[in-house]
């Protein structure tokens, strides 16, 4: 929210993404934190930021998804899991490069949104949610027992490291310099989308899919748009997550996955850019810190509890953050910051969040 | 699950006279709780904050069973007196029967419940309309509390059966996933929809399973799930939505 009396007075500065010099400055600074950090933090910090950077892809698309038009997806970890098993088996059976696998991966994933998202037609939010949990079960399925030969079955396929000439992108640091970049361009695409036509109008479908309608607006085809975006997102989600893994695996891509990037867009706020970045790196932090905690809790309990400690530790907190953040904070972090730039420019008048 | 993992602390230190009794009071509070406590703020929020709560709640549970039970499978008590006896071709257990029993005598309970009984009409109206119930001095809120008790207390029942059946282990969790195309293929406000509809997945789950492979078998009542969303998304006996413009 702007405060008030602040306008735009012309096109371009009405179409601007980044509207005065301070915020320039801020994004400025991001960048250059983001180009150094890779070669200054140590390989495991640097380890935890390429998952973000990954996440923060996925949760992208499931905002477009749940977040702007309102179809709750329950099955966003199996699209990500087609857009990597596509990517796994172009590169390996196929023996195709890698960058031309990635387009080709993102449509394959958003191709498999669609035929999932088709229900639509039909029915929308609690109906619609059920079937992409179908979706979930199915795909899963799939990747577990269809054409072990070539899918990989229970074990998986791997697949080789990519490189530019000598740089092969095989340890964290190198990765840091394929995922950041890749993080920054999706963010600033989903932000571009958000703000289009196109956006606005999975806004309305998801605010009142009737009054949408009446509007002109096609609540079928812009609900399989969401889903076809959305995907593409996951997509390429998951081709970085066969970059990062080296290898895809059915478990990597189970219903938890789906609930847990569910649950990191309500924390980080649905319907905003900024909202799954925050979400993913609260969620990610909360999730390191818990393993680097559990231990020193695990000692004051018998030692066949404290072996478990870390896994249960993990799904406690994370449940336990979301219900705080659906009962005290719906709107989620970004809403937080919202309240605190407000705080900063009213300072030091007081300011009463809406 | 953690109806099963509780019923088997209870059966293994005081036996089934107190056991059964104490689970169902353990639902009643947990029911009252969740609602209570968790449930109730989200009253008038989007259908996705229940969904990713109980959810929420589904995983908070499951983190707790994983510290006390961890992942292996608890051997389960077996609490009543097994034996198989014949019945036309085929040699049928007596688990088997008492399970069918409980299950059925459920179901009478419910269809009488939610046809006869002033509360059961109240939860329907409730279903229907949140606002038109209310103002018709319906107390929604009750409601809700009374809905998740019964829920909780039928799950714990239907844990003692299960625990014997399939044995107590925190995976539990994921078949309540299983149950929901059954309730949907059905139809969601209707208990003939749900008994035809568990009864229509479980066939078509074995007959799939034996002709096409376990691998189709696991996935098809979720294939069956989407054809009917698709073709008649209230189910079965479902009473169709209206929309008004």
């Amino acid at each position: 929210m702007r405060p008030s009396g602040i306008m735009d007075v012309n096109y371009r500065q009405s179409a601007a993404m980044l509207r005065t010099r301070s915020q320039w400055l801020a994004v400025g600074i991001l960048l250059a934190f983001l180009a150094v950090a890779g070669r200054v933090f140590p390989s495991e910090i640097v380890d935890v930021m390429n998952m973000m950077f990954i996440l923060i892809v996925a949760a992208h698309g499931l905002n477009i998804l749940t977040g702007y038009c309102g179809q709750v997806s329950v099955g966003h970890a199996a699209f990500k899991g087609v857009g990597a098993y596509s990517a796994a088996m172009l590169i390996v059976r196929l023996g195709w490069n890698h960058w031309v696998a990635l387009p080709v991966a993102a449509l394959a994933a958003g191709g498999a949104g669609v035929l999932f998202g088709l229900p639509a037609f039909r029915v929308g939010g609690f109906y619609l949610a059920m079937s992409t949990l179908a979706a979930q079960f199915i795909l899963t399925t799939v990747f577990i027992f269809a054409m072990p030969g070539i899918v990989g079955g229970i074990s998986g396929i791997t697949v080789p490291f990519p490189a530019i000439g000598d740089f092969s992108f095989r340890i964290p640091e190198n990765q840091y310099y394929l995922f950041m970049p890749m993080c920054v361009v999706m963010t600033i695409v989903a932000r571009n989308i958000a703000r289009s036509r196109m956006g606005r109008a999975f806004v309305a479908v998801r605010d009142n899919e009737v009054a949408a309608e009446i509007m002109g607006v096609n609540p079928f085809g812009y609900k399989l748009r969401a889903f076809f975006i959305g995907c593409l997102f996951a997509g390429v989600a998951g081709w970085m997550r066969v970059v990062y893994d080296g290898c895809v695996r059915p478990d990597i891509y189970p219903l938890m996955a789906s609930i847990w990037l569910l649950g990191t867009i309500i924390i980080g706020g649905m319907g905003t850019t900024i909202g799954p970045i925050l979400g993913v790196i609260l969620v990610r932090a909360l999730n390191e810190m818990v393993l680097m905690l559990s231990p020193l809790i695990g000692g004051f309990f018998p030692i066949e509890i404290a072996i478990r400690m870390g896994a249960g530790l993990g799904l406690i907190a994370f449940a336990v953050v979301v219900i705080v953040f659906l009962i005290f904070q719906p709107r989620g972090l970004a809403h937080l910051w919202e309240v605190l730039g407000a705080r900063m420019r009213h300072w030091p008048f007081r300011y009463e969040p809406r | 699950m953690m109806g099963v993992l509780l019923s088997v602390i209870f059966l293994n230190n005081f036996g089934v006279r107190i056991a059964i009794p104490l689970a169902i009071g353990c639902a009643f509070g947990i029911g009252w709780v969740l609602e209570r406590g968790i449930l109730r703020p989200l009253i008038g929020q989007p259908i996705i904050s229940a969904l990713l709560m109980t959810l929420a709640v589904a995983y908070l549970l499951d983190g707790v069973a994983t510290i006390f039970w961890g992942t292996k499978i608890v051997p389960y008590p077996q609490w009543y007196p097994e034996q198989s006896f014949p019945f036309m071709a085929i040699r049928v257990s007596s688990g088997m029967v008492w399970t069918i029993l409980a299950a059925t005598g459920i179901f009478v309970a419910l269809a009488f419940f939610y046809r006869r009984s002033m509360m059961g009409k109240a939860m329907r109206a409730t279903a229907e309309s949140h606002q038109v119930s209310q103002s018709l001095g319906i107390k929604v809120t009750r409601v809700f509390s009374l809905c998740w008790i019964m829920a909780a207390v039928i799950a714990f029942i239907m844990a003692f059966f299960f625990g014997v059946h399939v044995g107590a282990f925190r995976y539990l969790s994921e078949w309540g996933f299983r149950a929901i195309p059954a309730v949907l293929i059905g139809g969601l406000d209707s208990i003939l929809g749900a008994l035809v509809g568990g009864l229509l997945v479980g066939v078509l789950e074995v007959i799939a399973t034996a002709y096409l492979g376990a691998y189709v078998g696991s996935m098809f009542p979720f294939i069956i799930l989407l054809i009917v969303i698709i073709v008649r998304p209230h189910g079965f006996f479902g009473q169709a939505e209206i929309v008004r413009v």
